[in-house]
């Protein structure tokens, strides 16, 4: 087991952190909750979805991020004639010996955003799956690596349902965190009007480049995680799953099906993201609480009861926070 | 890791957790320990009252399984270590810190960690309820064992058993009193009440009681058979003495009744009065009593020392006939005679006063009142006026002719045939008005010149014109 980190350790990585979120939150003002679940997905090394209303500067906050990590940016627009390929690339007749060639696709960067994700035909999304769990991608029987690090930033929007095609649960439970992108008020609009001509977000100064992004990979990676509180993890997310004897009532009855082993994944990489973010060499209990949510409630399959209940995901993670202890007896 | 190292985790770190989960195990130890004590205090509270029997040794029996089963309880709720980590963890806001001290060395962080954890507060615990309730088990307890038990109830399938052996008790003690009791049955009786009092009364013990039983019903039948004949040897005795006694008393009275009713007839008034009284005091209460309110009466009257007057004759005469029914009744001899009497004594008496007491009928009593004074005919009837004349005749057909019949001797046409035939032998005195005359077998055969009484010799003279 490799020693805990330094507290000269954790102090450096808090830095960098810090400024990476200082920066995203010139970009998106107002949104901090957004911009240190952003964050700590990015140190997590997971995806992330981002849903909201069109306008809160969802595809800018994908772009700052690239720019503040110095990372090979692609904007991908789904929309529903797009192709496997026109993603993932394509081998292409070539030169004077007429040779297959691949021409890689979009996909092969380390930030990629993907706007308007539920837009496309679920053919094309699916050819997502294997870059954002293998960060690899098939082509005619060749595997082609995805650069390191490999994000996928994507959005979709709430309410046009016309037209669209909800993402299935294999691609959901890829993302790290699904994030929602709230409203922004009037001090913040005024703020925007007043700061920005034209809406143009600030031109930022990268943070990090690919090698410090490693370095503080790595020290996420050793942050410690106590034995009680990955026990604590493991039950929250057997909770989830409505016919596990430790699961609530509210689950059994709203939930049709529970989060997978990824999620406990998941769960543990972006509570230590969370304890480094904090300048702790490990993770907490309150940490799992903090990212339990993000984590959960887009891996959760609600039953037909709480539709017609109208309860969230969101909210069945927290009544399972509530029923779960942090200590079994015995 | 160093034993250096170690040496600190376990001087700062473990003992303050080892002190948060003694802290913590006190409140699970005293909960643990509600139900075993509540099942000791009324488990042992139900044997005192219901048993009765061996409470301290079954006290301390179930006080052990109490603590068995609450050490077992306390032990499968204990808090470990692991888990007073995470609470002291918690209460010293070590935000998973001090959970990682005890995992792996934490280095530069240590001296952060020790500072949380020396200013680690004990959790809060709430000791009131459990303690409360064992303190209540332990006052049901001692309740339970300061009230005094209820008088020891019999189950119910030895009640029966107590009822039998009561039932051989009361056969015991009944020929107990006739014959000095069995030693060997008391020894039985004894050990059945033994059996029964430990509560193995068994089949075969059963059989053991109705073997006694059976003992004792023989006893007391032979007792009460011995007790009868006992009594009928004494009734046959007093019978005996009683009828010797009544028949000599009867005798005496019956002679004294005859000379006054002689006297009588020999027209001594006085003197006979004073007889019959003498002989009814002797004889009855009733009798003098009743003679007593004559002689009142004449007393009176101021006639002493004249004969009474004939209706009193005739009184004082059937109050001796009664008495002297009476007398033949409970001391009556030859009731046989007695009975046949009855049957001819209503055909054969007409003109025959050979019964020694005539009934009370009319022509007797004309007959008797012919004579002018006394007469033989006497008894119960009420007093009439005397006739005499042709009223007083006798009826004609009563002395018509009559044969003899054949083998009698004499002449059949001759009168005299009359007096071979009639009175009969067994001539009696019949019945009138339902009361029963004596038919004095002596001297009954009235025709017989030497068995008639001298009072009758003149009645006889009177109607036959004949000696006797």
């Amino acid at each position: 087991m490799p020693d805990l980190l330094t507290p000269a350790d954790v102090q450096s990585a808090g830095e960098t952190i810090s400024m990476l979120q200082r920066g995203l939150e010139q970009v998106l003002i107002d949104q901090q909750t957004v911009v240190a679940r952003v964050v700590t997905a990015v140190l997590a090394r997971g995806h992330v979805l981002l849903e909201g209303l069109p306008g809160l500067g969802k595809t800018e906050l994908c772009k700052g991020l690239a720019r503040l990590l110095s990372l090979p940016f692609k904007r991908i627009q789904f929309t529903p004639d797009l192709l496997p390929g026109d993603i993932t690339g394509t081998y292409v007749i070539e030169g004077e010996r007429r040779e297959f060639t691949f021409r890689p696709g979009p996909l092969f960067a380390s930030l990629v955003l993907a706007d308007e994700i539920n837009r496309s035909s679920p053919k094309t999304q699916s050819a997502l799956l294997e870059a954002m769990q293998e960060r690899s991608v098939t082509v005619l029987g060749h595997t082609h690596p995805l650069p390191n690090p490999f994000f996928v930033l994507a959005t979709q929007n709430p309410i046009e349902l016309e037209g669209t095609y909800p993402l299935p649960e294999a691609q959901l439970d890829r993302f790290l965190f699904k994030v929602n992108v709230p409203a922004v008020g009037a001090k913040t609009l005024t703020t925007l009007l007043t700061q920005r001509v034209r809406g143009t977000p600030p031109a930022l100064q990268p943070v990090l480049d690919v090698d410090g992004l490693q370095t503080v990979f790595a020290l996420v990676d050793r942050v410690h995680l106590p034995v009680p509180v990955a026990d604590f993890i493991g039950r929250l997310v057997e909770a989830t799953h409505p016919e596990a004897g430790s699961a609530p009532e509210q689950v059994r009855r709203l939930v049709r099906y529970g989060a997978s082993p990824r999620a406990a994944l998941a769960m543990a990489s972006s509570a230590r993201a969370t304890a480094l973010a904090k300048g702790r060499p490990n993770v907490g209990f309150d940490d799992v609480r903090e990212v339990a949510s993000a984590v959960l409630n887009h891996r959760l399959v609600l039953s037909y009861e709480a539709g017609l209940e109208k309860v969230s995901a969101a909210q069945v993670v927290e009544q399972l926070l509530a029923a779960v202890p942090e200590v079994v007896r015995g | 890791m160093a034993a250096g190292d170690e040496r600190r985790k376990d001087a700062v770190i473990l003992s303050r957790v080892r002190r948060v989960r003694r802290r913590l195990n006190s409140v699970v130890e005293l909960e643990a320990a509600v139900v075993p004590a509540w099942c000791f205090a009324t488990a042992l509270a139900l044997w005192r009252f219901a048993a009765q029997r061996w409470v301290w040794q079954v006290g301390v029996a179930m006080a052990l399984v109490a603590a068995a089963v609450w050490w077992w309880l306390a032990r499968r709720r204990a808090v470990t270590l692991a888990e007073a980590a995470v609470v002291a963890d918690r209460r010293a806001g070590a935000d998973g810190l001090l959970l990682t001290r005890l995992e792996v060395p934490v280095g530069a962080w240590e001296l952060a960690l020790n500072q949380r954890v020396r200013e680690l507060t004990l959790p809060p615990i709430d000791v009131r309820r459990p303690a409360g309730l064992v303190m209540l088990a332990a006052l049901f307890l001692a309740v339970a064992l300061w009230v005094p038990a209820p008088k020891s109830t019999t189950r119910a399938v030895n009640a029966v058993a107590a009822e039998k052996l009561d039932d051989l008790q009361e056969k015991r003690d009944a020929v107990a009193r006739e014959e000095p009791a069995d030693p060997a049955l008391e020894k039985e009786l004894q050990r059945l009440r033994e059996v029964l009092h430990d509560g193995t009364f068994d089949a075969a013990d059963w059989e053991a009681a109705d073997q006694l039983a059976q003992a004792l019903d023989q006893k007391a039948r032979e007792a009460a058979s011995e007790l009868s004949r006992t009594e009928a040897a004494a009734k046959s005795l007093e019978e005996a003495m009683g009828t010797a006694q009544n028949a000599d008393a009867a005798t005496r009275e019956r002679d004294e009744l005859e000379q006054a009713l002689m006297a009588l007839s020999d027209g001594a008034a006085t003197d006979g009065e004073q007889a019959m009284n003498q002989a009814l005091g002797e004889s009855s209460p009733q009798g003098q009593n009743g003679q007593e309110g004559q002689n009142g009466h004449q007393g009176q009257n101021g006639q002493p020392g004249h004969g009474p007057s004939k209706a009193q004759v005739s009184d004082l005469r059937r109050a001796l006939q009664q008495r002297q029914q009476q007398l033949a009744q409970r001391y009556g001899q030859g009731t046989g005679q007695q009975q046949a009497g009855r049957g001819q004594g209503q055909g054969e008496r007409q003109g025959q006063p050979s019964g020694e007491q005539g009934q009370g009928r009319a022509d007797g009593d004309t007959r008797s009142n012919r004579r002018g004074r006394g007469g033989t005919g006497h008894g119960w009837a009420p007093p009439q006026e005397l006739t005499f004349g042709d009223a007083a005749q006798l009826d004609p057909d009563r002395l018509k002719f009559e044969r003899l019949p054949e083998g009698h001797g004499g002449d059949a046409d001759e009168l005299w045939g009359l007096r071979g035939a009639n009175p009969r032998p067994t001539s009696g005195v019949p019945v009138g008005a339902g009361t029963s005359v004596v038919a004095s077998g002596s001297r009954a055969p009235a025709t017989r010149e030497g068995a008639v009484l001298p009072r009758n010799r003149e009645l006889i003279k009177r109607y036959f014109d004949t000696q006797p």
